[in-house]
């Protein structure tokens, strides 16, 4: 489902209008995205967490150079689906 | 900083933010993710721009061990829910770390590099700057030292394996080394030699460059020349001249490995020796020569079978000395010329004359108008050797080694 149909789907559930609801959903990004940078974690019961992951420098070797690359540390988005909606999954 | 937000505080956090009331923030928050959780359940991928993807991936059946008592178990297939975050997303996210690029590494680094990378493993990511600037002074520290070191190692073993030196070697430091221990060796033997004769000569000529390598603070120099010197007192003369021969060799170049690695700390010495040297070597020479003819009539007297091969064994000991003469009047700067073999490829040659296989490049550039494919010169071709500063190149510089590689990488695409 892409992004335009789930916004009209999500905007005629919660009653809203599409502009209102994009706008409702990057807000819950941008808020979900501060919470994150600042090393919290987003829980939602039933559905998952969206947590900071951390990515520890390394050494790749690049595929058509040969050359070897120490990649940087960085900082990710990671989400852990609930237990419930795992074990939901699974069985499809 | 770990706190956990959970729902309560979420929809507190929206409704501040997008002006929504606290019912219908909460209402619109469990909806979102209740329409992500549905399209999930049925096999579909969400895509929401601002945050990211909703990916279902199917994990095949794979056999494992049970980690408590050993046995073998199967995981059953299944489908599993990945998360890819947007880039806009992401790049907030990584904020504090996007100042940082991927660094090339030097390939000597590596180990050291993976050794380190397993002990600040447990470190947090956030003084990962640190670790960073570190990596790269020990890349350059290896880039700096290794070459160093492989010269050592290298130069060593070459100049006890190989008695007679070579007239290809240039190397600023081991030539002019080796006429400063010439010079030092045949000195005293040349003064005995006027003054006494018979057996006399024979073990105090031998016993000069024993000593004059103990100078050098070379103990294996002495304890060889040693051996020398008794394998001199043996009762043939050519024992005698063969040791005499051996014993002269191997003190000469063990003095100027020591010389070679004492002047090449102190540039400045250098400087001086080189300015002294072509003055002295001449009558050193003659001196040997001297020697070679007493001792050659002596034994004649005694054997006149061995005449032959003293006349050889006496040219084979002048012939050192003669190279060496030839290296003297060659400055270094002069352009000299080596033959490909099948041992002896550009590789090589630039690895012997300037230490560094990788400039090698330098002497294709300087011999293109004849040669083929680098890959294909054939066995018996005359290169000319140019000198470095010809190109201004520097083999302890690895920029210039960049740039040494890079032609390399030049030539090989011509003849693609």
């Amino acid at each position: 489902m892409d992004n335009k149909r789930f916004i009209e789907i999500l905007s005629e559930r919660v009653g809203l209008d599409k502009d209102r609801t994009s706008r409702v959903i990057d807000q819950l990004c941008e808020v979900i995205s501060e919470t994150v940078t600042q090393e919290d974690c987003v829980v939602i019961s039933s559905f998952g967490s969206f947590e900071p992951k951390k990515k520890m420098e390394r050494v790749v070797m690049h595929p058509s150079s040969g050359k070897k690359l120490l990649v940087p540390p960085r900082l990710t988005l990671g989400f852990k689906p609930s237990t419930l909606l795992k074990n939901e999954i699974k069985g499809i | 900083m770990n706190n956990k937000i959970t729902m309560p505080a979420l929809v507190a956090l929206l409704a501040l933010k997008s002006g929504l009331t606290k019912e219908k923030s909460e209402e619109f928050l469990r909806e979102f993710f209740k329409l992500i959780s549905d399209t999930l359940k049925e096999g579909e991928s969400v895509k929401i721009k601002s945050l990211g993807t909703f990916k279902i991936m199917s994990v095949e059946t794979r056999k494992s061990v049970n980690i408590t008592n050993g046995e073998e178990i199967v995981i059953p297939g299944h489908n599993r829910i990945v998360f890819v975050a947007s880039r806009e997303i992401a790049e907030e996210i990584n904020a504090p770390f996007s100042m940082f690029d991927s660094v090339e590494l030097h390939p000597d680094a590596e180990e050291e590099i993976v050794a380190s990378l397993e002990t600040d493993n447990e470190r947090e990511a956030s003084k990962a700057p640190v670790n960073e600037e570190e990596f790269k002074v020990t890349v350059e520290d290896e880039g700096f030292k290794a070459p160093a070191q492989e010269e050592e190692a290298n130069d060593l073993p070459k100049s006890e394996m190989k008695p007679i030196p070579e007239e290809n070697r240039i190397e600023k430091g081991v030539a002019e080394s080796e006429e400063t221990a010439g010079e030092e060796t045949n000195e005293n033997p040349g003064e005995e030699t006027d003054e006494n004769s018979g057996e006399e000569t024979e073990e105090n000529s031998g016993e000069e460059p024993e000593e004059t390598a103990g100078a050098e603070t070379d103990e294996k120099g002495g304890d060889e020349a040693d051996e020398a010197a008794s394998q001199k007192k043996g009762k043939t003369g050519m024992k005698f001249i063969m040791g005499f021969v051996s014993g002269l060799v191997v003190a000469m170049l063990l003095a100027g490995a020591g010389y070679y690695f004492f002047i090449y700390k102190n540039g400045d010495i250098l400087k001086d020796r080189s300015e002294d040297v072509p003055q002295q070597t001449v009558s050193p020479n003659d001196s040997v020569n001297k020697i070679v003819n007493s001792k050659n009539n002596e034994i004649i007297e005694e054997k006149v079978e061995g005449e032959e091969k003293k006349n050889d064994s006496a040219a084979a000991l002048i012939t050192p000395n003669e190279v060496t003469a030839e290296v003297d009047t060659q400055p270094s700067d002069r352009v000299v010329k080596d033959v490909i073999g099948p041992h002896n490829y550009l590789t090589t040659m630039a690895q012997r004359h300037y230490g560094d296989y990788n400039l090698w490049a330098f002497i294709y550039e300087e011999n293109k108008s004849f040669l083929g494919h680098p890959d294909r010169i054939k066995p018996g071709t005359e290169v000319v050797v140019p000198p470095l500063s010809k190109y201004g190149i520097d083999p302890k510089n690895p920029e210039d080694v960049k740039k040494a590689k890079q032609l390399g990488i030049e030539i090989y695409k011509r003849y693609k």
